[in-house]
């Protein structure tokens, strides 16, 4: 005994979640009233549920695009990140000291430039470190923190409220916040891009950045004597004391569609001791990328 | 227009991730055609026209990621080798019982030999939607063809199978 095939049809596209929901309960109801059928339609979902494993299989490592073209900032346009520009530069001194003195020496010439992507590592809340790669060892002090918060909140008596500001030793960027009622609770990083193999905070580059817990944050670092622009995209939340971090770093050069595009993406558990995010190969070398970060809370106050 | 793009590429990277699974074979491979996937959407976004939807531009830009990836380091055997090997594998449930995982991976290796014999039109239509993911809208944007013709076909697939696999399991369905 067989059943008509146009049913089977139906049958079939009922197990895939294809048939409008009434369509679907009719269907359904039929083949409650028919044995056949219902045998039909039990051995078509157990194909279906073998194959759902593969369904589900997912990368290892999380995928965060960054639009690599466009100006960060969104929807509010290139002059966003010059808004408070005027603040910037009447505070400069105050947040460029806080930018640049957790390097310590690190030199003052162009960041490096990330031209290939390379893997990040899985999420995890301790890296094991690879043959060969260097120790984490640099822990933000308590002073530091402090210094942050106030430069921070400096600006934003002045400027307003910010949902992000970057300083590196000699730039700064900022854009305001949107509007809202509440803003977000402020969450300070510390990005390092080191050349591997050089010793933590000899060489490389080191900037400062807030921006805000579970607010999206498009970045552009400050521009240097590269041609080369270097975004960020960084999302972080807070749990029970733990911050997390969702971040996709990408740099293009001058010509950005047709040049050597570099993306690295990835999530860490992150705090005050410096977490890798990943390495990025470089011209001749590999570049390793290094963040700390916390929740600014009452820092500045201490 | 790149942040609808991004959004796309960061919502479909699953998808993009099993499409390369599925013609690589290896986890490890797939994950580095996924990477090259994103970064030349990243690049080509403004050669993104809107003639298709986003999900088939993503889907095209995988498979030719995949098969260029194919190409170069001359794996298409071993891509199919392990499509009865390493992926049955990955594919079982870590926390079954020894004897069921080994019935998931016997299942597994029955039903990907049967979906590899199937008829061509009627195989890309339902590796597609039952591998792949995609619903048959998008499998129908993909193929170039109505979502009629979707659904005829992964009716056609999935009776053959039933059919198939009653045989090979001795009337026993899977």
């Amino acid at each position: 005994m067989s059943i008509p095939e146009e049913r089977e049809m139906l049958l079939s596209q009922l197990v895939d979640h294809e048939l409008p929901a009434d369509q679907a309960s009719r269907v359904l109801l039929e083949v409650l009233d028919d044995p056949e059928a219902r045998r039909r339609l039990k051995t078509m979902l157990r194909l279906r549920q073998t194959l759902g494993l593969w369904r589900e299989q997912e990368p290892a490592r999380a995928i965060v695009a960054v639009p690599l073209g466009e100006s960060p900032g969104g929807d509010s346009g290139p002059a966003r990140p010059l808004l408070s520009l005027a603040a910037a530069v009447a505070l400069g001194g105050v947040l460029v000291a806080a930018g640049f003195y957790l390097a310590g020496q690190f030199r003052k010439g162009p960041p490096e430039e990330p031209i290939a992507a390379v893997p990040e590592q899985p999420a995890s809340r301790s890296e094991p470190a690879a043959p060969g790669s260097r120790q984490p060892a640099i822990l933000v002090t308590p002073e530091q923190r402090r210094e942050i918060a106030q430069a921070f909140a400096l600006h934003e008596s002045v400027a307003g409220p910010l949902s992000w500001y970057v300083a590196d030793d000699s730039h700064i960027r900022v854009a305001p916040a949107s509007e809202r009622e509440d803003p977000r609770p402020p969450v300070a990083v510390v990005l390092r891009l080191t050349p591997a193999g050089a010793r933590l905070g000899s060489e490389g580059k080191t900037y400062v950045i807030v921006c805000r817990v579970r607010d999206m944050a498009d970045i552009e670092l400050p521009q240097t004597s590269t041609d080369r622009t270097v975004r960020l995209r960084l999302l972080f939340t807070e749990a029970e004391g733990d911050v997390n971090l969702r971040y996709a770093i990408a740099a293009v050069g001058s010509d950005h569609w047709t040049g050597d595009g570099a993306a690295l993406a990835g999530r860490r558990h992150i705090g005050l001791r410096q977490t890798s995010l990943g390495q990025l190969a470089l011209d001749d070398r590999l570049v390793n990328v290094d963040a700390s970060a916390w929740v600014i809370r009452d820092e500045h106050g201490q | 227009m790149m942040d609808k793009i991004a959004s796309a590429i960061t919502a479909g990277a699953p998808r993009m991730y099993r499409v390369a699974l599925r013609i690589m074979g290896s986890a490890e491979a797939a994950q580095e055609v996924l990477q090259d996937a994103c970064v030349k959407a990243l690049r080509g976004g403004r050669g993104f026209n809107g003639q298709s939807t986003p999900t088939t531009w993503l889907h095209r830009i995988t498979v030719n990621c995949a098969h260029d990836h194919l190409r170069k380091e001359r794996q298409r055997m071993r891509g199919r080798a392990d499509w009865n090997g390493d992926v049955a594998d990955m594919l079982t449930t870590p926390e079954a019982p020894p004897s069921e995982r080994a019935e998931q991976k016997e299942l597994y290796h029955l039903a990907l030999t049967l979906i590899a014999a199937l008829p061509g039109e009627c195989r890309s239509a339902f590796i597609l939607t039952q591998l792949d993911g995609y619903s048959y809208d998008e499998a129908a944007a993909i193929e170039g063809i109505s979502r009629g013709t979707v659904a005829s076909r992964v009716y056609r697939a999935r009776k053959i199978l039933v059919e198939q696999m009653d045989r090979h399991l001795g009337g026993e369905t899977p």
